[in-house]
């Protein structure tokens, strides 16, 4: 997998056009999210509230979970609970069989995302459409969110507008109004003749018996509203006390998300109802390792609410995109998430992909100490054996070379007279092994001719030898 | 004042002259330099790999030869700083007395500007100093890790004579990050590309760093595009300052 990450990496950073909208398209948010914290007076106290809360909830998710899940079954909401992603599939596909669902509308879920869940019901013979513009415009190029916001932040409306003459017949304007507009108007018709809506949840409400969706397209509300059964997916941690906790979260989520002080949409769903919306309504509650997770030293990762704030910033994102990474979620949490959800040796290669910065862990709404968790993680690989062998031995050997001064010392001598004869200039531009990784992309300086502490030790040595000195 | 200076493996394999100006400096500023003769790294490059076993040997023996020294530990490195103030007690957590002695010896450790900045209050002009020139400085991420953030362009803005020109995302990491750099150079490569170019961009006579590995990633990318940056580590840009 390792290496795998590696090639992926190395096609991503060949496409500069690439690094260019990452950019772009991540500065928005980041400069937005910057600029609207500093309206919250308070915001590192709102950082606080929110992670103590969340650290309530999840450590008594047992009790916050059962109260919601009969608050909404005596609202008539049907509760599947689903442990994994197949499970979680065989429940939605359970429904959809069952009413003879053959059109679904989807608004953006990275839960479903996690899950495989389109795939599944397509193999069925159902018709499933994104309603997100942005899942819309990846669902249409066959290819996986960049990011977990903003699916398709690595495509230009002249990318876009080649996906859409190609899959919709599109025949306007290259130009991101008229897309969005054209997108609107395939749209209107998959909502009104779908059977089925299936979303996410952004957060349950314990004590409402209530779930929130935000959106900022008002898909969401079609979704959950329009067809005859509707189907929400979430996370079994995605849950919060009470409705004023809940404002807490909505407050950091669209502001570290996109800048916002609310996203557009934020729809609230209680359950059926007699007089409008869905005939039937399902909630389908995913473990999918996360009660593993909860019970290991890493659970602050389950406080995330997802919103990106961590992609926004990171220098490694911003240059491969979240398309390279082994899995759905990617940025710094997506390096911490795919290696607790799929093993270490799944995705043994994202926690090493990171220059260990800190960024990530100071923008953290919800403060999970991303780098720490990190570090955590090579822990693991390490004392688990992922690394490579050549590694191994190479940190063993560095090890005991910088507990003995002297064989430090000659290191150093070994290193400059091995080295010597592959400099120029004192630079060296081309190396084998381990340290040819660095001359692939970058000269490696000579060491000194006399390390600092040799200087010292002659000085020392002079001054012992001169009397009186 | 007693200080011991925390040369860096880094700094004393690639940058002697730094660390000598960090030495020399502080020495003109009235303290005794001791340098501990048996010192060599603090175990960050394995703690950063996830070796947290050979990493804690090797802080084992950092704590053991700078427990035998007094007063502030500075080092001309805030990554190195950091490993010893903010990691070592992650090494040590199951020990409690390897702990206290790897605590204390955390809390004498100092990135050099902090010192100087915050612990000494320095006032270069009245001890003369000077430099005639345009500089900028990349900010190394493990200032965030410390609490600092702008101390060294503070210290920067006590020399006079130096037109100080802002690095556009001055906090940007480089693209070192130890293994990192190793494991995908390609990444790492991309965000040297734009600290390079942000470098470029202020037209700068000398770009001034305070991290070894920074200025090695910075410097080796450049000098692979076949441009050559001028740097030198904050503590030769005051040496230099100084008349040193």
């Amino acid at each position: 997998m390792e290496n795998r990450f590696y090639t992926t990496t190395q096609k991503a950073c060949a496409d500069s056009a690439l690094a260019e909208k990452l950019r772009n398209a991540t500065d928005r948010p980041r400069i937005g999210r910057e600029t609207i914290c500093r309206e919250l007076d308070e915001v590192e106290r709102f950082r606080d509230l929110a992670a103590g809360l969340r650290d309530d909830v999840l450590a008594n998710l047992d009790g916050y979970l059962s109260d919601f899940v009969d608050r909404v079954e005596a609202a008539g909401v049907r509760v599947h609970w689903a442990s994994d992603a197949h499970a979680a599939q065989r429940a939605i596909l359970g429904v959809a069989r069952e009413q003879g669902v053959k059109r679904i509308v989807k608004s953006k879920s990275m839960l479903t995302e996690e899950i495989d869940l389109s795939p599944v019901l397509e193999a069925d013979g159902i018709e499933v459409v994104e309603t997100d513009l942005g899942e819309f415009i990846i669902q249409l190029a066959g290819q996986k969110p960049s990011h977990i916001v903003m699916p398709a932040v690595h495509l230009s409306a002249a990318e876009v507008n080649e996906i859409f003459r190609h899959n919709i017949g599109y025949r306007g304007e290259p130009e991101a109004e008229a897309l969005t507009m054209a997108a609107r108007a395939h749209l209107r018709g998959k909502f009104a003749a779908a059977q089925m809506g299936i979303s996410g949840v952004n957060f349950a409400i314990a004590d409402e018996g209530a779930w929130t969706i935000c959106t900022n397209e008002g898909n969401g509300r079609y979704v959950a509203g329009l067809p005859r059964i509707y189907v929400a997916v979430m996370g079994l941690e995605r849950i919060v006390r009470d409705g004023p906790d809940a404002a807490v979260i909505l407050k950091l989520l669209a502001r570290f998300a996109t800048g916002q002080r609310i996203t557009q949409y934020v729809n609230v769903v209680r359950g059926p109802c007699a007089h409008d919306g869905p005939e039937q309504v399902h909630l389908v509650i995913v473990d999918n390792g996360r009660s593993r997770i909860l019970g290991g030293d890493k659970w602050s990762m389950l406080r995330c609410i997802r919103c990106g704030a961590c992609l926004n910033v990171c220098p490694v994102f911003c240059c491969i995109g979240g398309q390279s990474f082994p899995g759905c979620y990617s940025g710094p949490m997506g390096e911490v998430l795919l290696p607790l959800q799929k093993g270490l040796e799944i995705a043994g290669g994202p926690p090493k992909a990171c220059s260990l910065c800190g960024v990530c862990g100071d923008v953290c709404p919800v403060k999970i100490p991303l780098p720490e968790l990190l570090l955590e993680l090579r822990n693991d690989l390490a004392e688990g054996g992922y690394g490579s062998a050549m590694e191994r031995i190479g940190m063993k050997l560095g090890a005991w070379v910088f507990q003995h001064p002297l064989a430090y010392r000659m290191a150093q001598r070994v290193a400059r007279f091995g080295l010597r004869p592959f400099g120029k200039k004192g630079w060296v531009e081309k190396l084998p092994s381990i340290p040819g990784e660095w001359t692939r992309v970058k000269d490696l300086p000579l060491p000194a001719k006399t390390s600092f502490l040799s200087r010292q030790a002659r000085k020392r040595g002079k001054k012992e030898e001169t009397p009186n000195g | 004042m007693d200080t011991a200076l925390f040369v860096t493996c880094l700094g004393d394999t690639f940058y002697p002259d730094a660390v000598e100006a960090t030495a020399d400096v502080l020495g003109r500023l009235g303290c005794s330099v001791d340098c501990p003769s048996r010192q060599t790294c603090c175990g960050q490059p394995m703690f950063n790999a996830g070796y947290f076993d050979r990493a804690r040997d090797v802080a084992r023996h950092f704590v053991e030869v700078f427990a035998e020294t007094s007063g502030p530990i500075i080092a001309p490195s805030s990554s190195c700083a950091a490993m010893v103030r903010n990691h070592f007690p992650r090494l040590f957590r199951d020990s409690p007395d390897e702990l206290a002695l790897a605590e204390a010896v955390g809390e004498r450790t100092f990135e050099f500007c902090e010192y100087l900045i915050k612990r000494l209050d320095v006032d270069l002009a009245a001890m003369g100093a000077r430099f005639d020139g345009s500089v900028t400085f990349h900010c190394s991420c493990h200032f965030r890790e410390l609490g600092l953030w702008d101390e060294p362009i503070d210290l920067i803005g006590r020399i006079p004579g130096v037109r100080y020109v802002p690095l556009e995302n001055i906090d940007h990491c480089c693209g070192f990050g130890g293994t990192f750099s190793v494991n995908f150079p390609h990444v790492s490569g991309r965000m040297a590309a734009d600290k390079v170019r942000a470098i470029e961009a202020t037209g700068a006579d000398w770009l001034v760093f305070a991290d070894p590995g920074c200025a090695m990633n910075i410097t080796g990318y450049a000098n692979r595009q076949g441009r050559t940056l001028r740097a030198m580590h904050v503590a030769e840009l005051v040496q230099r300052s100084l008349g040193g």
